[in-house]
């Protein structure tokens, strides 16, 4: 299905994030090793399938905790490896977006450019997907060393997706 | 235990796969907006119609796809209208020799 990825479409990104991020992306791109690919083929036809949203954009319910953008402030190599879940419902102006490294004022006005839960009851409305799940998922983006996001955030967060009977996932790398 | 289907939408979608992800979408938008501008549900609402068919059409452990779909301006033009600058780039603007740890992933502790 669709167009394949060009070096065009690369550079445009690219290009787009500036020098010194550009160095950062790249370098750490080629140094990712190379791993078996994960692979789980969808169950049944999309339709029937329950679908859960995970943003990176460090989205917290206004009544939750915020991340912490303190301890970042203090060292600023570290960055907050928790997560956050947001309800079906959660609409905007419901979270805030704790993140020092995206332009937040984009989630402020509209949630749904970086995590798109009325998009997905739309989407639920006229039966393109089987239903949004109860919950979805948030954790913060700029994170140097995965350690404790891997350990910490990501078993909880995939055990109360099992738990909701979760068969397929959009992660938004924001 | 069976694992969950997942498929990833990404403005860096080189990085995304590099990092092993096994479906995902590459979309020419800028950081920070992957599903489209604040304001444009219809827009958002077909990307992530695109981005969600790849579970089921991706046929291939890794496959990368363009969505497509164009940001009406070059990305490079977009403007950030609010934030907080990361603390990392003060800090680095500062001790420009810790740059090249940055790069190379030599994280301090």
């Amino acid at each position: 299905m669709g167009t394949p990825w060009t070096e065009a479409d690369r550079d445009a990104t690219l290009k787009a994030i500036g020098f010194a991020n550009r160095q950062i992306v790249t370098a750490w791109t080629a140094r990712e090793p190379s791993r078996e690919t994960p692979w789980t083929p969808l169950g049944k036809p999309l339709s029937a399938c329950r679908v859960a949203l995970v943003s990176t954009a460090a989205l917290a319910l206004n009544d939750d905790e915020p991340f912490d953008q303190e301890g970042e402030r203090r060292n600023p190599w570290w960055g907050d490896p928790s997560y956050r879940v947001l309800p079906r419902d959660t609409r905007t102006g419901d979270a805030t977006s704790w993140h020092m490294h995206i332009d937040t004022s984009v989630p402020a006005q509209d949630l749904d450019s970086v995590m798109p839960l009325a998009r997905l009851a739309e989407l639920e409305s006229e039966g393109f997907v089987g239903s949004s799940a109860p919950s979805h998922y948030s954790f913060m983006g700029y994170i140097l060393k995965e350690k404790a996001l891997l350990e910490g955030s990501v078993p909880p967060m995939i055990a109360q997706m099992k738990g909701e009977e979760v068969d397929a996932v959009l992660l938004v790398p924001v | 235990m069976a694992g969950l289907t997942t498929a990833s939408l990404s403005t860096l979608p080189d990085f995304t796969r590099a990092a092993g992800a096994p479906r995902v979408a590459g979309i020419v938008y800028p950081m920070g907006q992957p599903l489209g501008a604040p304001g444009d549900a219809d827009g958002q609402r077909e990307v992530l119609r695109a981005a969600l068919r790849l579970l089921e059409e991706a046929a291939t452990p890794g496959e990368l796809v363009r969505m497509p779909f164009d940001w009406p301006e070059p990305l490079h033009k977009v403007k950030w209208k609010g934030g907080t600058p990361p603390p990392i780039a003060e800090h680095i603007k500062r001790r420009p020799w810790l740059f090249p740890r940055l790069v190379s992933g030599d994280i301090p502790d």
